[in-house]
């Protein structure tokens, strides 16, 4: 229902993770610049991506690097959710445009995250590489999502602050977890920056494809 | 004012009276020329509210309070009059060593670490949360909260709160305040919102589900607006009943708000809500698309500067909106979080028994009630999800009968809270003290206690989720 899917001109072709960012409308730009003047000028895809993840893990300052390109060490708390919005244009020219939903991550928050992923294509469920109890939240999430998410949703497991000197969860065991379960696996950084962008194209690239074979349900 | 100044950077920032940074461009300068158009009648008030004072110095004309509350308390005047509506100045004098003493029990690292991890987080852009005095602050009265209020402990949302009560009082006082304006332990007083603030907030969602029926009625091109981009009601007003306002609004008008807020109740809450559909009901009805809405509900929030305009709207502009409507709403509201959480056990019970758990994960406990003892391996259902369910409509029917009986009250403009704080009891809803779920339980003859104890299964804190709402709708019933 958050979504809207209109049908693409083109079909996607070999799969490729080059994908570019085309223009980025930040949260606070004026609506009227997120649309193009007519239909035919928007994004022919829009598709609903959340993310998910432990407090302070920097879901928001993921969202903002991806979105605005800055960093902001002193971000507000999140309550409820934030919408921010970002286009990426995919190797064949196609447009997707990215819902990202921005939720809260304290604990007693996961009663309202339902409203949010329910319909999601995509989530980016995030963990911080240094500090081990976020990680297990990650397993969580996972089974939230294919419980009560989106048959088939896109997952991306990010672990952000790979900046960090000071890590605390094997990426090893991470990556193979990731695999196993076919879910993308990112080692980023929403404060320099690294990573993020790739982090964000990867899931859009395979939310297209999920997109492209429709609905399961 | 500074026009292009003042987006040079954030070391030279301007703040405003309350230490908050004067946001840059066309909002900044907007706040600033209210301010000044304004300031006559501020001035009228602080006469106003002056010979108020001397005149009637215990408060004891309610009527009058209410009117001058209405148009606004002075900042002068905040903290006294917030701290005698809300009876925390009552609790303070009552327990003189109170706050010192919970601040020496011991917290658990999860809820020292959250605190913690929100201090630096909390409104940075005010001036008094930038330095370690300020932030000392409100660890204190946030981890005195935390030890004070078992059941809520710490929320997101209640930094703000805390926050913005620190911004006229001394820590003890923002500590009792605070208690107040989550339940009530004084009197007729607070806002019994407790429900908004622990596990599963179920007592929030069905707000959110009343709201959106009110909005449905009183502003149907608007709600039909959202539906048709498919915009849930919830995704732009949750964080409005959440923090109370305070992260979405002016500050200036947050604290218009409050001052009604924290004198007539919970359901001001409802009527601000409504008087921002009322005032922008034009703008809402010809969104277009999805980002739009979200994007502009928040820009709306963000840019209701005029403060007595929106609180001329949510008395007069949405016309009649009875407590016993707002009940009403609210008894469906309820029904319908119930539903839900059923169904969302319900679901993950499935998911569950087609991808079983790994051994890692926690197990339920079994209930000690015997009738629904075990339910062996094929049940659709499990004991505990039944006994809530069970719980849950023997709730039901209490709430409808005490709607019934205890709902007379239905002009919004009759004072129903006591000056003084003795409480009415029979008459207001919102003065029973709150029921422990034990007692709840018992009175509902379901044996719940067993199933509550190891609260870190996710699987059993969702299965107490409608205990706590239990809790909640038997506060609001009579007393027998």
């Amino acid at each position: 229902m958050g979504c809207s899917v209109s049908k693409p001109e083109d079909t996607f072709g070999p799969a490729s993770a080059q994908v570019r960012i085309s223009q980025g409308v930040g949260s606070n730009a004026p609506a009227s610049s997120a649309l193009g003047s007519t239909g035919a000028e928007r994004a022919s895809l829009e598709s609903k991506v959340v993310l998910l993840g432990d407090s302070g893990v920097g879901k928001s300052s993921l969202a903002l690097r991806f979105c605005q390109g800055r960093f902001s060490p002193y971000h507000e708390v999140t309550i409820g959710a934030a919408f921010l919005q970002q286009i990426v244009r995919l190797k064949d020219g196609s447009q997707l445009k990215l819902h990202i939903w921005d939720t809260g991550g304290q604990e007693r928050f996961r009663a309202m995250a339902p409203l949010y992923y329910r319909d999601a294509w995509g989530a980016v469920i995030v963990y911080d590489c240094s500090h081990a109890p976020t990680w297990e939240s990650v397993k969580f999430w996972v089974g939230e999502l294919q419980a009560k998410g989106r048959p088939n949703c896109c997952m991306a497991i990010a672990a952000n602050k790979c900046d960090t000197q000071d890590w605390q969860v094997d990426s090893k065991e991470a990556r193979e977890y990731c695999e196993s379960n076919d879910f993308i696996f990112v080692e980023c950084s929403a404060k320099t920056g690294e990573n993020v962008g790739r982090l964000f194209e990867l899931l859009a690239n395979k939310v297209y494809q999920q997109m492209l074979k429709g609905d399961p349900r | 004012m500074t026009g292009e100044a003042e987006a040079v950077g954030p070391p030279a920032a301007e703040y405003d009276e309350y230490g908050f940074v004067v946001p840059a461009g066309a909002l900044g300068r907007e706040i600033v020329r209210y301010k000044q158009q304004f300031q006559p009648k501020a001035e009228r008030r602080v006469t106003r509210w002056e010979r108020f004072r001397r005149a009637d110095p215990s408060l004891s004309n309610r009527r009058r309070l209410k009117r001058l509350v209405r148009k606004g308390i002075p900042d002068s005047f905040r903290k006294e009059i917030w701290a005698h509506c809300l009876g925390s100045q009552r609790l303070r004098d009552a327990n003189p060593n109170k706050f010192e003493s919970l601040l020496r029990e011991p917290l658990s690292d999860e809820t020292l670490s959250q605190i913690e991890l929100d201090l630096t987080r909390t409104f940075p852009n005010n001036k008094l949360y930038k330095y370690e005095d300020g932030v000392a602050k409100l660890r204190r009265v946030l981890r005195a909260f935390a030890v004070h209020n078992v059941r809520v402990n710490y929320c997101q949302s209640l930094n703000f709160i805390a926050a913005v009560l620190l911004l006229f009082m001394d820590e003890e006082l923002a500590f009792w305040t605070l208690a107040q304006v989550v339940s009530s332990e004084e009197g007729a007083k607070g806002l019994h919102i407790d429900g908004y603030y622990v596990e599963g907030m179920d007592q929030l969602r069905a707000d959110l589900r009343a709201l959106e029926r009110i909005v449905q009625r009183k502003f149907p091109n608007a709600y039909a607006s959202l539906r048709r981009e498919g915009v849930e009601l919830e995704w732009v007003c949750q964080e409005w009943f959440h923090t109370l306002f305070s992260t979405v609004l002016p500050i200036q008008t947050t604290l218009r708000v409050w001052d009604c807020l924290f004198l007539e109740g919970h359901k001001i809450l409802f009527r601000v809500a409504l008087a921002i559909f009322k005032e922008n009901e034009l703008r809402i009805s010809k969104f277009q698309s999805l980002e739009e809405v979200m994007v502009s509900m928040r820009e709306i929030s963000s840019h209701q500067v005029d403060h007595n305009s929106l609180l001329k709207a949510a008395f007069k502009g949405i016309g009649r909106l009875k407590r016993a409507q707002i009940r009403r709403e609210q008894a469906y509201g309820e029904r319908m979080v119930a539903e839900e959480n059923a169904a969302a056990q319900a679901r993950r019970e499935r998911h569950n028994q087609a991808h079983p758990p790994p051994p890692a994960k926690p197990q339920l406990p079994a209930l000690d009630n015997p009738g629904h003892g075990e339910a062996g391996g094929s049940g659709e259902e499990s004991p505990v999800g039944a006994a809530v369910r069970e719980a849950a409509r023997r709730l039901e029917s209490v709430i409808d009968s005490c709607y019934d009986s205890i709902l007379g009250d239905g002009d919004d403009d009759v004072d129903v809270s006591p000056v003084d704080g003795e409480p009415p009891a029979a008459r207001l809803p919102g003065s029973i003290p709150a029921l422990s779920p034990d007692s709840v339980f018992s009175y509902l003859g379901v044996s719940v206690s067993s199933m509550l104890q190891p609260s870190n299964s996710s699987d059993a804190t969702r299965s107490s989720v409608n205990v706590h709402r239990g809790d909640n709708a038997l506060a609001t019933s009579p007393a027998k």
